[in-house]
């Protein structure tokens, strides 16, 4: 009865979306679309070379917060369920001296890759969330490789703590400045240099960092408190 | 050659997501999870979203597999061999 | 004055709390109160200001309407951040101090909730619901509860997938995501593309607003969550959501067949909720099937066309809003099989502030959940159409099963047969208490709300003051 149910829903959604998808015109008939907007206006106005950061942290910089709150949300709920790991718990043994040695050579490759791609993240493809998750791995692999020696959870907590802070405090410098919440501050600069766009790489630099050491903490509490 | 590399991620992303599916080791299915990501990575480079190719790669096929596989250690569903 | 604070202040907030607790637990603890308390006094001192000087937009970064994020601060939307943040903080009264993740979650989801009814942008609005609906998993999972919440997490993922689906074809069709600017075109989402898409989102937000199909959640999360959280859910969140979907209905959607569409998912919501409330037979479980009957009337209230409907819906839920927390407060001590009530009259307190809340949910004269019912009636009258005036009918049945239940509820507690269960403690009943001081307040000024309410009706229904503000 149940799968029948669930039968019935997934092919009515499908059947559902095959006749939207043949209805759709794809023309966008408002103005256009604002996309064509942002493409024409984002280098003058915010400076970035890579059009996909100044709608991430420009036109739609509270969307980015909202994400970054979204991660931390389930951060916390995820902390609440799990609650504190147990000093006694048994940890796995560590493991044999080539992983362990890969995972030392390998640390501080991608802590480099993780910061080119935060600090690049107006110029080329990129940013704050997938340098973050590049943090957050380089992190996670050497307690993959040796549990005894765990993460510092206040020092992870600490950082995310402050640079979650730091964005909304940009953003609020921008309020008092400007008169706008998350307004580009501190002018465009030349479109391609790696010190341009104004106040976003520092945005971006506290995305990444918010989202490194939130998702390593994560994963190191979810490794940490297994039974 | 776009028109390929195209059809050949789709057909590769489709399998992964069937033998998601059908696959009976959560551990292996969490594989195949990852590789569906991969697959669409590879789609967005080809629709020219670099931003959105690395962020499926990084976050899709990375960071939460990863989650999965440890959640599945955790409750005890961590299985190399097919056997019980 | 800036509304955006409302939303920052709770995030900064919850960004700070762990650290600041590790610190000096002392001063941790009031920052959860402190925050709540200061965004009450802004929000009061929005509403002076818009009073004065008329709604507010505020853009985002400083880019033009359509491109950047605008806030839509209106009486509407401020009278909700208000019924949040000022139930919340009654919430937060007698609570068990300490628990970090707990008072981190409940600033998030205020922020999430204010941003959900401030932002006039579709996506923005998608993210703060995400906010919301995750930190409602996590909460409802706060005591053990996992089970329940699991289910609620699949249930909402769902729904929150549906929502960004709907909210895609609304961008795929009209190119845009500013409600503003979409209501200068409503027509273009009048179409079978249009239609879907609200049909997508209406079931998307109903995970949240308890709307019929999606509300399987509701019995199962209330009965085993702690009282204050299914007080906060069920009392407060639900409105949020179900504010967004009559800010469709009156920008984009303006048309019979969504408001039917809304409509029929109010009236089928209200008949399943109180029959169900009928055969419940723990406490907890009355209380939730309940909600999701009440939030049907408010549902069926903001799909009347016109301030009327506003109106009845704004008082419905306000209403709702003060009696439901109110009473799953009181279910924190005997949260039990309906017959454990047994001789629970012999707490006179209780047992009054049980009755009045009750008495005003069922709809007797002189408290205001009579007068939120006659609005509602009054406001289907007046339509002239058939359909909202068979809803009528709907209501009156249901009046009268939620009499039959709570009667029933009260003669259990009046029977001494058996030993009578131990009364609550006093300090349990303090958010109980003051929920109901706020309702006898509403019913000495009911002139003056009712006046009000009307204000805030007829300019939330006025689709070109909200359009105003584009630079077109």
């Amino acid at each position: 009865m149940t799968l029948l149910s669930g039968l019935i829903f997934t092919i009515g959604l499908g059947l559902l979306l095959i006749v939207v998808i043949k209805s759709l015109i794809f023309e966008q008939v408002l103005t256009g679309g604002i996309g064509s907007i942002i493409l024409e206006q984002a280098p003058n106005d915010v400076g970035t070379a890579n059009i996909v950061s100044s709608v991430l942290l420009a036109y739609r910089g509270l969307d980015t917060l909202g994400e970054l709150t979204v991660l931390f949300v389930a951060a916390t709920a995820v902390g609440l369920v799990l609650g504190q790991p147990r000093p006694d718990a048994p940890r796995d043994p560590d493991a044999g001296f080539i992983l362990r040695s890969a995972a030392d050579l390998l640390f501080p490759f991608m802590i480099i890759l993780g910061a080119y791609i935060i600090l690049h993240g107006h110029l080329t493809p990129g940013g704050g969330f997938q340098g973050g998750a590049i943090l957050a791995a380089a992190f996670f692999i050497p307690i993959l490789a040796s549990p005894s020696s765990p993460l510092n959870h206040k020092v992870s907590s600490l950082v995310e703590g402050l640079a979650g802070s730091a964005f909304i405090l940009i953003g609020l410098l921008a309020l008092f400045d400007k008169g706008y919440f998350l307004a580009p501050l501190l002018g465009t600069g030349e479109v391609g240099e790696l010190f341009s766009a104004g106040s976003l790489p520092l945005l971006y630099l506290a995305v990444g960092l918010k989202v490194g050491a939130e998702l390593a903490g994560l994963l190191a509490r979810l490794h940490e408190t297994e039974v | 050659m776009l028109f390929w590399i195209a059809l050949i991620s789709v057909v590769v992303m489709l399998s992964a997501a069937v033998a998601v599916l059908l696959l009976e080791n959560y551990l292996a299915a969490t594989a195949a999870l990852s590789v569906v990501s991969l697959a669409l990575s590879v789609l967005f480079i080809v629709l020219q979203a670099p931003d959105v190719a690395l962020t499926e790669a990084a976050v899709g096929a990375g960071v939460s597999s990863v989650i999965l596989a440890i959640t599945l250690r955790r409750v005890g569903l961590w299985k190399i061999e097919g056997e019980k | 004055m800036n509304a955006i604070w409302l939303v920052i202040l709770p995030i900064l907030g919850a960004f700070l709390l762990p650290l600041v607790y590790r610190q000096n637990t002392r001063v941790g603890t009031w920052i959860g109160p402190f925050i709540l308390g200061l965004s009450l006094i802004l929000a009061f001192g929005l509403w002076g200001d818009i009073a004065a000087n008329g709604v507010q937009t505020i853009l985002m970064g400083g880019f033009p309407a359509p491109v950047g994020i605008v806030f839509y601060v209106d009486h509407l939307a401020l009278l909700f951040v208000i019924m949040l943040v000022l139930g919340t903080l009654v919430l937060w009264l007698g609570k068990e101090k300490g628990n970090i993740q707990e008072e981190t979650l409940l600033l998030l989801i205020v922020a999430g909730g204010s941003g959900l009814v401030l932002s006039g942008d579709l996506f923005n609005i998608y993210v703060f619901y995400e906010i919301v609906a995750v930190a409602s998993y996590g909460l409802a999972a706060s005591r053990g509860s996992y089970a329940a919440s699991l289910r609620f997490l699949i249930l909402g993922a769902l729904g929150s997938s549906l929502l960004l689906l709907g909210i895609a074809l609304i961008y795929a069709i009209t190119g845009t995501l500013n409600l503003a600017h979409l209501a200068t075109h409503p027509e273009i989402l009048q179409g079978t593309v249009g239609l879907t898409a609200f049909a997508l989102i209406l079931i998307g937000l109903g995970v949240k607003a308890e709307l019929f199909p999606v509300n399987t959640w509701v019995p199962e999360v209330y009965t085993t969550a702690s009282a204050r959280i299914s007080a906060l859910l069920g009392g407060l969140i639900s409105k949020m959501a179900l504010l967004v979907i009559l800010r469709l209905l009156v920008l984009l959607y303006d048309t019979s067949a969504a408001h039917l569409l809304l409509l029929t998912l109010g009236v089928l919501g209200v008949i399943t909720g109180e029959l169900a409330a009928m055969r419940a037979t723990h406490l907890r479980q009355v209380l939730a099937y309940s909600s999701i009957g009440q939030l049907g009337l408010v549902a069926i209230a903001f799909s009347i066309p016109g301030p009327a409907g506003i109106i009845a819906g704004i008082a419905l839920a306000l209403h709702h809003a003060l009696v439901k927390p109110a009473l799953f407060m009181l279910t924190k001590a005997w949260g039990k099989q309906l017959s454990h009530l047994a001789g629970a009259s012999q707490s006179l307190l209780t047992t009054i502030l049980f009755l009045v809340l009750a008495l005003s949910l069922i709809g007797i004269p002189p408290l205001p959940g009579f007068w939120a019912k006659f609005l509602l009636l009054k406001g289907a009258l007046a339509t002239n159409i058939a359909a909202y005036q068979m809803v009528i009918t709907v209501v009156l049945i249901a009046t009268v099963i939620e009499t039959i239940y709570f009667m029933r509820i009260v003669r259990v507690m009046f029977n001494t047969k058996p030993p009578p269960i131990k009364a609550p403690a006093l300090q349990e009943l303090v958010p109980a208490l003051v929920f109901v001081t706020l309702l006898f307040i509403s019913v000495l000024n009911l002139g003056t709300i009712g006046k009000s309410l009307e204000i805030v009706a007829t300019s939330a229904a006025d689709k070109s003051i909200y359009m105003n503000f584009l630079p077109l």
